[in-house]
């Protein structure tokens, strides 16, 4: 089936149409939108194409400027025309070239579309200009289907703009913020979509599936680089020789190098999780995200935060050493010893066989001690990628504000479980690394414990 | 090659698999093999494939994994010698003891560890196909972390030994290579036999001290059951004292030897080689990686746009019309205008004061033009119009403001605008040609008579 259906997006200058297709896309660098009216000036096309050969063309035009003016250009329908028959007949004239150019190219590529998009400021006052806006894009013969954005603003009028476009006989209606997508807003367009055409129903009911199956398996991609990131950081280890450890310098220097690593291998994460989702590294916005300035360091080992994770672990999980007691800057989120490490060798050893347990002794009798990250450290660094994961999936891909984590944040307690699954990594050093069937196998507990943690709903 | 198939040809498959644990670490240099990855066709796998085929070429990946294959096809060839030795040996062992074979115990000392090997590789085979990572493909994957194998072998063996995993191969390949090499094995063996009993004197017979020998007859009748089905001769004597007694139990040896040790093998290697065949060429990716969806994710940023209806020269500012109303209107005078403004939104009482008089206006076209004739009538020397600051400018703004006969036009927005609201209109303006309009932000600002 190689289907293909063109959609126009029309509305009134900077009512969001841009922003509707980047987010609908997922092109953050789809056209060029500011709050600069009449940004767009010319009609550009992008396709979205489903896994089963169906082709969405969008047509992002330019705002109706002056629909006011432009209705009466139109002149009044004579009796032996129909609308679709005034608007061609407007197309010929020279208005349509010279004051009217940019309402000329909206008309035109609705003549030529399925079906259009209807995007609306619900901000904006009902005026008359939008009054004869709605008259103009009901004229064109083709089914409009409009999409109110910015519902959920203070000041939306959403009953007001309901009433009006039911006037004109639009009846179904779309809410979709093209900022901050509901959830399953996508699906519910196409569905009212299909609604509106039904002759095209297969192909956009085909859409509404793949974009559904799209976000799920990017839910499962980005869920799969957490836990790949946190495997990591728990197989972290790092072995201090007997001279390293007696000069002060030194040791701190390699504690200093340990962290580093660490940060490095949690900033990556950020990074692919940006890809991931298709936002750019380069957002001004998102390169505010606290890891990758820097501010994650202070973040990830801050004692505050780590006291904070400490304390919720409770005792009964506390597998690490000294979490909450005497935690300072030098050493925080960081076990160093053979102790510790002994300790968390024989508990993976139980499951795990006895190779590394044999490792860890003959270090302690030869003066050696090895590093590793704290659970305090693992659990803070499992709510903020998850968070983060979380957050970038709901943004629009309009989106210009900092990414919400706060909201997306979810409850260290409900981490616990993730933790213990993370436990079996710490007798693997060379997981951080290198793949294995038996890492295989603990990523996938790991996993099916990340995907219990549920999404916290947005608002 | 692939494009015919459903699935993605095995080579094709290891290939991808060894970028991917190449780019584990760091990605490599894709620009070019992303290019031309997005020219060779619409699917995400054909893309994904394609451009790992490129970088693989450009890393020496593929070197590697031919060299690989050519590694693995020695071995078996040197395995294949092996078997040969293998069965030299044991054809040895059932002869060496003397010029007596006692042909029953000589078949059920040939067959045993056939049977048994045959039962262990059928348990391992179903209880590995229920969970990925079975026996077999832990074997190799422990195989394949190997820190003596050479470094080109390092580079492809990891993620060759997932990926057959993951196409759940494992158990098939080495079956059937595991097949293949006993079917030689007992092949040569049977070879071995007939050699040496076609040219040395051997007496064949079945030995028993607490058996009757009736049983052992019947044993070596059912026995030969088999070979005689598949054509070849098994003949059992009736009588041992039969001189040709030695000649028929060797032809039976022979024959049982090839029927219950080289054929049930042969049928396992051929049935492993079809199931291959089968999967070989129906590879699939797993595309929840995180790996592969980054690169869909990059592939569908680059699929181009089309610009249909371009943009033509910019509207030249339209006629300086106010330029000649300027400096005209009645002195002090000061009306004031609540241009598109909601409901709800009252014009400041002040300003109601001052003004000579004032108008809300929605925009319709009727409306508009009473109240620019009323403007045109008696002009005042400032004309202020109160704006929605939310709201953006748009064409129909400008041309009320255009149409306007004043003294001096400014704007005043409602209500009091942020810095980005302020600065949208201004830039509006003056992208307009009207930089000379003052934008108010808020109305004591406007009374003033400077403004």
């Amino acid at each position: 089936m190689a289907e293909r259906l063109a959609l126009a997006v029309v509305g009134h200058t900077n009512a969001g149409k841009t922003s509707l297709l980047r987010t609908l896309t997922r092109r953050r660098d789809f056209g060029e939108v500011s709050s600069q009216p009449g940004t767009t000036r010319h009609v550009e096309a992008v396709e979205l194409a489903g896994d089963d050969g169906v082709r969405l063309r969008f047509l992002d035009t330019p705002g109706l400027e002056d629909p006011i003016g432009l209705l009466h250009a139109l002149g009044p329908l004579r009796a032996d025309m129909t609308p679709p028959q005034r608007i061609r007949a407007f197309l010929a004239t020279r208005a349509a070239d010279e004051a009217f150019e940019q309402e000329a190219k909206v008309l035109r590529a609705l003549l030529e579309v399925d079906a259009a998009l209807f995007v609306i400021d619900a901000r904006e006052p009902v005026l008359t200009k939008f009054r004869c806006e709605v008259e103009i894009l009901a004229s064109c013969g083709k089914p409009v289907l409009p999409v109110l954005n910015f519902v959920r603003d203070a000041v939306s009028r959403e009953a007001e703009w309901g009433a009006l476009l039911a006037d004109f006989a639009l009846h179904a209606q779309v809410r979709f913020d093209a900022v901050a997508p509901f959830d399953g807003a996508e699906r519910q367009l196409y569905d009212s979509l299909a609604l509106l055409l039904p002759a095209r129903q297969a192909p956009l009911r085909a859409v509404a599936g793949f974009v559904e199956r799209e976000r799920a398996a990017r839910d499962e991609a980005g869920r799969r680089l957490v836990a790949d990131t946190l495997l990591a950081l728990a197989a972290l280890r790092r072995t201090l020789e007997r001279e390293e450890l007696a000069d002060e310098a030194r040791k701190a220097a390699a504690l200093e190098a340990f962290r580093a690593e660490a940060l490095e291998r949690a900033r990556r994460a950020v990074r692919e999780l940006l890809d991931l989702h298709a936002f750019a590294r380069s957002d001004a916005e998102l390169a505010m995200l606290p890891w990758l300035d820097g501010r994650w360091a202070a973040d990830l080992f801050h004692p505050e935060t780590l006291r904070d994770a400490g304390a919720r672990l409770g005792k009964g999980a506390a597998i690490g050493a000294g979490v909450g007691l005497a935690v300072d800057a030098a050493t925080a989120g960081l076990s160093l010893g053979a102790a510790a490490a002994l300790g968390a060798t024989i508990g993976g050893a139980i499951s795990q066989g006895f190779g590394p347990l044999g490792r860890r002794v003959a270090d302690a009798l030869q003066g050696r001690e090895s590093l590793s990250l704290e659970d305090s450290v693992l659990l803070v660094a499992a709510q903020r990628l998850l968070g983060l994961h979380l957050a970038l999936q709901r943004r629009g891909h309009a989106a210009e504000g900092r990414v919400e984590l706060e909201r997306h944040a979810v409850a260290l307690e409900r981490l616990q479980n993730v933790l213990s699954a993370l436990q079996p990594a710490r007798a693997h050093p060379e997981w951080a690394a290198e793949d294995s069937p038996r890492r295989e196998a603990a990523r996938r507990e790991l996993l099916a414990r990340l995907r219990q943690v549920a999404n916290p709903r947005s608002p | 090659m692939s494009s015919r198939t459903d699935g993605i040809a095995l080579p094709d498959l290891l290939l991808t698999e060894a970028v991917k644990d190449l780019e584990a670490d760091t990605p490599l240099r894709d620009d070019a093999a992303l290019a031309q990855a997005l020219a060779a066709g619409d699917g995400r796998e054909t893309r994904i494939v394609q451009r790992a085929r490129r970088l693989a070429a450009d890393t020496g990946l593929d070197r590697d994994l031919a060299r690989l294959r050519d590694r693995l096809l020695l071995l078996g060839l040197a395995l294949a010698a092996l078997g040969m030795v293998l069965a030299l040996l044991v054809a040895m062992a059932l002869l060496g003891q003397g010029r007596h074979i006692n042909a029953v115990a000589a078949i059920a000392l040939l067959i045993a560890p056939n049977v048994l090997g045959i039962v262990v590789w059928a348990l391992l085979t179903v209880l590995g196909a229920r969970s990925q990572g079975g026996a077999f493909g832990r074997a190799v994957a422990a195989l394949a972390r190997w820190r003596l194998a050479p470094q080109h072998v390092r580079r492809v063996w990891p993620s060759a030994a997932r990926a057959l995993d993951a196409q759940h191969l494992t158990t098939w390949v080495l079956g059937g290579l595991n097949h293949l090499l006993w079917a030689v094995v007992y092949t040569a063996a049977a070879l071995v036999l007939w050699a040496v009993l076609a040219f040395s004197a051997y007496r064949l017979g079945w030995e028993t001290t607490i058996l009757a020998p009736q049983t052992l007859h019947d044993a070596a009748q059912a026995i030969a059951w088999l070979p005689e089905h598949i054509g070849l001769p098994a003949p059992v004597p009736e009588d041992l004292d039969d001189p040709d007694a030695s000649r028929l139990l060797g032809y039976w040896l022979i024959a049982c030897t090839l029927a219950y040790g080289a054929l049930p093998r042969l049928l396992l290697a051929t049935l492993c080689t079809a199931v291959w065949r089968r999967r070989r060429d129906a590879g699939t990716l797993d595309l929840d990686e995180p790996y592969y969806r980054r690169l869909i994710a990059r592939f569908e940023a680059l699929a181009p746009t089309r610009v249909l209806d371009a943009e033509h020269a910019r509207h030249a500012a339209p006629a300086p019309a106010h330029a000649a109303a300027a400096g005209s209107g009645e002195p002090g005078t000061l009306v004031l205008i609540g241009f598109e403004l909601p409901q709800e939104l009252a014009l400041p009482a002040a300003l109601l004061e001052r003004a000579a008089w004032s108008e809300r206006v929605d925009g319709g076209l009727e409306e508009r033009e009473a109240l620019l004739r009323r403007i045109a009538d008696h002009p005042p020397a400032r004309l202020l119009m109160a704006c929605h600051a939310p709201s953006t400018p748009d064409r129909g703004t400008l041309r009320f403001i255009e149409a306007a006969r004043a003294g001096s036009i400014a704007l005043l927005l409602l209500p009091a605008p942020d810095a980005a609201q302020l600065a949208r209109w201004r830039d509006w303006l003056a992208a307009c040609g009207r930089g000379d309009i003052t934008v108010h932000a808020d109305a004591g600002a406007a009374l003033s008579p400077h403004g």
